[in-house]
């Protein structure tokens, strides 16, 4: 069997098959479309194609409304909210030849950190480390989730490392009151969510210490040396250091004697 | 014990309706969510994509080209943060297995009349149902085309493939979409 003008039929029915969406929405061109109906007038197989296409197509568009769901006004809220994290500098004052050598020099760190790094530079924060930029986006985060994603109870250690396991393959080793450091006084596991703002790998732990929100981010990677860097952000204090094959980012707003007691037992648990 | 959270903006400063950016960036949030929940399928993950676009597309407000269109460059960050997110996640790997698609579109070729079977009130649930099943890829570029409506080249750039690729997936998923149906009326007969 052969197509139109003699072609082989795989051919035609391939090159159908390519036209065939603009076909169904009306969007091919007179010589296409022509090309295509006589070849669907001999070819039983794509015009059973198109049927179904068509037919699958129609449906989709007479229920487009009713196949879109609203957002809920608890989401509309908290999407408003972050408006506040547009920066009041446009673009076109950053110096173009600027941003892409802020991207290179920060090749470590995630694309999202050097994004963060461009924006800073529009704020005129002036990063002048990784730590810096890690900090930043650190901070910038725990404000947020300290906003909006703080459960009021206590989260089961135990429970919650199987969990982070079994959905993101690698462990935490969240200490329990039976194991690990000796309990921390006022400190409380609220939570632990993936953070997506950094690189999509991060653990971000979420603790009430002293009734103030303080944040754990755990990176399955060394990315800083073994020294503690302290950084001050947004009136909040972030410590962050490598350990092993992780490293450990704590930010909170608590006095920084508070963030180094605090490091000092995450340094002992080694989550 | 209760933390002392901070209050959302609110006053001269707060993001409102006379920042023309920030107004048309939230309208758009009903269209991301609904997106975002086929995408991830389960509405937590949704809520969280949601998020996480918003606050790098406001965060990256300065590098939007006015006079482009919005909606497509929120699109464009909703499906990079998803890639990114399940590139991390190691869970159902984004995959366009021709093997199995082809198996897919050889069921329920040969049904008759089509247009007249799917005219018989198709419900609802049914289409959700069966573009759930629908693998990844083709599930995203039919969903953009024919509920976002979205043109082939917005689709193109917001995935990061040729146009004639994605038309390529808007047919077969729409084949594909159209066998899932076939078999959940047939199941239903």
């Amino acid at each position: 069997m052969s197509g139109p003008g003699g072609a082989p039929r795989e051919s035609a029915c391939r090159e159908c098959e390519s036209l065939l969406a603009s076909y169904v929405d009306g969007e091919a061109s007179t010589a296409d479309r022509e090309r295509l109906e006589k070849h669907i007038d001999a070819c039983p197989c794509c015009r059973d194609w198109l049927a179904r296409e068509r037919a699958a197509q129609a449906a989709l568009r007479a229920r487009r409304s009713s196949l879109r769901t609203c957002a809920s006004a608890h989401l509309k809220a908290r999407c408003a909210a972050y408006a506040a994290q547009k920066p009041s500098v446009p673009a076109s004052r950053l110096s173009p030849a600027a941003r892409p050598s802020l991207i290179r020099r920060w090749a470590p760190l995630s694309l999202a950190a050097a994004l963060v790094l461009a924006v800073a530079a529009g704020f005129g924060l002036r990063l002048t480390s990784p730590a810096q930029a890690l900090a930043l986006q650190s901070t910038a985060d725990h404000i947020k989730c300290a906003r909006f994603h703080v459960p009021e109870g206590a989260a089961d250690p135990t429970t919650t490392a199987q969990r982070w396991q079994a959905r993101f393959g690698w462990p935490l080793r969240l200490p329990t009151s039976t194991s690990g450091p000796p309990p921390e006084p006022g400190l409380q596991l609220r939570a632990v969510r993936r953070c997506a703002v950094t690189d999509g790998r991060v653990a971000h732990l979420i603790y009430s210490y002293q009734g103030e929100p303080l944040s754990v981010y755990v990176l399955p990677k060394r990315t800083l040396g073994d020294g503690a860097q302290f950084v001050p952000r947004f009136h909040h204090e972030t410590v962050m250091w490598s350990q092993g094959d992780r490293t450990y980012i704590i930010v909170s707003s608590a006095p920084r004697d508070s963030l180094s007691r605090m490091m000092a037992y995450v340094r002992a648990a080694a989550y | 014990m209760v933390f002392r959270r901070r209050s959302p903006p609110s006053g001269p400063d707060a993001p409102g309706a006379d920042d023309p950016f920030t107004s048309e960036a939230l309208s758009f949030v009903d269209s991301l969510y609904g997106t975002a929940l086929r995408l991830t399928r389960r509405a937590a993950d949704a809520e969280d994509l949601v998020q996480d676009t918003y606050l790098k597309a406001f965060r990256a407000s300065a590098q939007f080209q006015r006079g482009t269109n919005l909606k497509a460059w929120l699109f464009t960050i909703l499906h990079n943060t998803f890639r990114n997110m399940r590139r991390h996640d190691g869970r159902n790997p984004i995959d366009v297995d021709s093997e199995v698609v082809e198996q897919a579109e050889a069921v329920g070729g040969q049904q008759q009349n089509p247009e007249q079977m799917l005219a018989r009130a198709t419900l609802d649930t049914d289409l959700q149902a069966a573009l759930d099943d629908l693998p990844e890829a083709f599930r995203q570029a039919v969903w953009l085309r024919d509920v976002e409506e979205f043109t082939y080249a917005e689709i193109a750039t917001m995935i990061g493939v040729p146009i004639g690729t994605v038309m390529s997936r808007i047919s077969r998923g729409r084949r594909m979409l159209f066998d899932r149906l076939s078999k959940l009326k047939a199941g239903a007969a």
